[in-house]
């Protein structure tokens, strides 16, 4: 990311970071309190308190030097979305993190080592370029040899 | 008496069985320390885990061989391929690929080899010897000053892992350090931020949050982001020439100490070792001009200061509790879930225990170097793995890691998230060692606030007029203070009107 790029994240991040700060200092002040242990300072909200309060303060300096950079000087056009999600890393990067959830969803529901296979299998596919025969013998083959190893050597429960 | 306590769990530990499996880790610690994209810390994340139903002693081992191996391993890929393996060896780029590429790859990984053995060694006697005495002084500490030792970690670290913003980096930590206070509260039970969630009631599980914070961005780099990987380069002579060694021993002492002091800084690492001892060999050099065009100083500096940063990393996770680099940030998480209890009661609990890990330190050491000087080309073979291959299986071995220490698929899904997080924190300059750090003193911090609060019945003076206390606020203030330009720009003046005055300066190099 170059400067103004940074500057316009910082903005962003600063917004959220704040309101979800705020958010969360208004939860914290529901905790309960416990006189019998002390005064305000042995209540269970009062670090989560300080630390948050020290976040929004730091998030507002952010805010504060990334308006000085010209980071509320956003534009989103359509244009632009569609670029973003025509790039091939933004596609790349949610591919991975869809197999990622894919992989997460099937864990439990069928046996662990079909779910390893196919998550291997498609993601050797989908990033290696597209040899199925070559994806298929690794990830199978991958997935037996965790399983062994796993199981056998490390006894580590499975999924 | 301490030597002889060494020499004696050193001797504990030569039995086939324990050798055998100092072998394998270290070997797998060099694997993953060469692979770039997988990292010390995630390797003894992930091998907690994978750990987690071994003998505690056992899986200790391991860990410390993997933290050995892979920040060593990490200077293979830097000579070979010209990328560091793992952040600690950003610093061994910049001689080490001009070595190999004027024929002397061998000749740059001997020296790399013996000069992570030589730091080892430093780290060693100052992890054997050094942290007694500073368990002795921990003994004094009492709620108050842990609370500014937790403090004190996090800004600190937050300063000098992200030089470019140390702004971002605080925030980092200061997010770690909230994200931590998830669960149960230590003092009263009550469960904080849980949303009535069972699972989190017990915090944020630790390993899973780390092998996500560490791997799951690996490997989006490495699938989404398209990289050309190099081809590993030839190999001939390997093993040092002793001269060579030899004209460098005070650039090894030196950097070998630098590489503890800055272990011993809490949640800094070997990566900024590395570059400080790099920086202090070239000031110091008499041939300043061959730095980063193949000088076997500068290869020497970067890979001393970071085994030695191992060593001293571990020093104050023995002797406080707060760990010295995000490696050692996870060998404490895993000493936790064994039942150890480090910090400044294990001197009194059981005193042998820092020449026990300082023990697994040494053979660890020695097998790296045994590893480092023997099987170099069959090794070299792992860099030509394709990463759409590697980074898939590095995702499973990451999903079975987090889900082995309690058996649990949300703990997969932990991992995921903090994957996610740990991406985002990485492309937005934010570093995520201060998180890291945030994310283990969090608790330490907050039960020792509000407990020293709750001693004197809310009097805060104690809190800032105790003798360490004060040592640490100073230092806390002088952190914050030193990134101010106004502050830098005075002590610039200063060291210019004292050395004018006095009639002395650094000699200009030509």
């Amino acid at each position: 990311m170059d400067e103004k790029q940074m500057a316009k994240a910082d903005f962003i991040t600063s917004v959220v970071m704040i309101a979800a700060g705020l958010i969360v200092l208004g939860v914290t002040l529901y905790f309960p309190r416990f006189p019998e242990w002390g005064g305000i300072y042995s209540n269970p909200g009062f670090t989560p308190f300080l630390m948050v309060l020290a976040l929004v303060g730091m998030y507002l300096y952010l805010l504060v030097r990334s308006l000085k950079r010209g980071g509320n000087q956003i534009r989103v056009t359509g244009e632009m979305v569609r670029k973003f999600f025509q790039s091939m890393v933004a596609k790349r990067y949610f591919i991975c993190l869809g197999l990622f959830v894919l992989y997460y969803i099937l864990l439990g529901r069928i046996p662990f080592i079909l779910d390893t296979s196919l998550y291997l299998f498609l993601s050797i596919l989908i990033f290696g370029g597209g040899r199925w025969l070559k994806a298929l013998v690794i990830s199978v083959g991958t997935s037996f040899a965790i399983y062994l190893i796993f199981l056998r050597i490390f006894l580590v429960p499975l999924p | 008496m301490g030597p002889l306590i060494l020499l004696q769990e050193i001797f504990k530990l030569l039995n086939p069985s324990t050798l055998f499996e100092v072998f394998w880790a270290t070997l797998l610690g060099i694997t993953v320390g060469m692979m770039p994209g997988l990292t010390a810390t995630m390797g003894i994340a992930l091998l907690t885990g994978l750990t987690f139903q071994w003998a505690t002693g056992d899986a200790i081992l391991i860990l410390i061989c993997m933290y050995v191996g892979a920040i060593y391993g990490g200077s293979r890929s830097a000579i070979l391929i010209n990328v560091p393996g793992t952040p600690a060896a950003a610093a061994t780029v910049f001689d080490g690929y001009p070595l190999a590429r004027s024929g002397r790859a061998g000749e740059a990984i001997g020296l790399a080899t013996t000069a992570s053995f030589l730091g080892s060694m430093i780290g060693l006697f100052f992890l054997s010897f050094f942290t007694p005495w500073l368990g002795s002084i921990a003994l004094e500490f009492r709620s108050f000053e842990f609370f500014w030792l937790s403090l004190f970690g996090v800004i600190i670290c937050g300063n000098l892992t992200a030089p470019k913003d140390p702004l971002k980096g605080w925030i980092s930590g200061a997010l770690g350090l909230f994200l931590a206070m998830v669960g149960m509260d230590v003092i009263q039970a009550f469960p904080r931020y849980t949303g009535g969630s069972i699972e989190l009631s017990g915090g944020l599980s630790l390993i899973p949050a780390l092998v996500g914070l560490y791997g799951i961005p690996e490997v989006l780099n490495g699938l989404a982001e398209i990289q050309i990987q190099e081809k590993a380069m030839q190999i001939k002579r390997v093993i040092p020439r002793l001269k060579d060694l030899w004209e460098n021993r005070k650039n090894i002492v030196r950097s070998g100490v630098i590489g503890v002091i800055i272990g011993a800084i809490p949640g800094v690492g070997e990566n900024i070792a590395s570059y400080v001892a790099y920086d202090f060999a070239q000031r110091g050099s008499k041939h300043p001009e061959k730095f980063g065009k193949g000088a076997e100083e500068g290869l020497i500096a970067a890979e001393t200061a970071n085994n030695a940063c191992v060593g001293g990393a571990i020093i104050p996770v023995l002797a406080l509790a707060v760990p010295g680099s995000p490696p050692a940030a996870v060998l404490m998480a895993a000493m936790w879930l064994h039942g150890m209890r480090p910090g400044p009661l294990l001197m009194v609990e059981t005193p042998n225990y820092v020449y026990e890990v300082s023990a697994m330190f040494f053979i660890a050491t020695f097998a790296m170097l045994v590893l480092g000087l023997s099987m170099v080309r069959t090794m070299v073979k792992v860099l030509n793995v394709r990463n759409s291959i590697l980074m898939p299986i590095v995702f499973i071995l990451c999903a079975i890691g987090s889900f082995a220490i309690a058996g649990r698929t949300y703990d997969i899904l932990i991992m995921l998230i903090f994957g996610v997080i740990g991406y985002g924190i990485r492309k937005m300059d934010y570093a995520d060692a201060p998180f890291i750090l945030g994310l283990i003193l969090g608790d330490m911090l907050d039960e020792n606030l509000r407990r020293s609060l709750m001693l004197t019945s809310g009097a805060v003076i104690p809190l800032f007029t105790r003798p360490i206390c004060i040592i640490l606020i100073a230092l806390i203030v002088l952190t914050i203070v030193a990134r101010n330009a106004r502050f830098k720009g005075m002590m610039s003046e200063t060291r210019e009107t004292v050395t004018k005055t006095l009639g002395f300066g650094r000699k200009k190099q030509p």
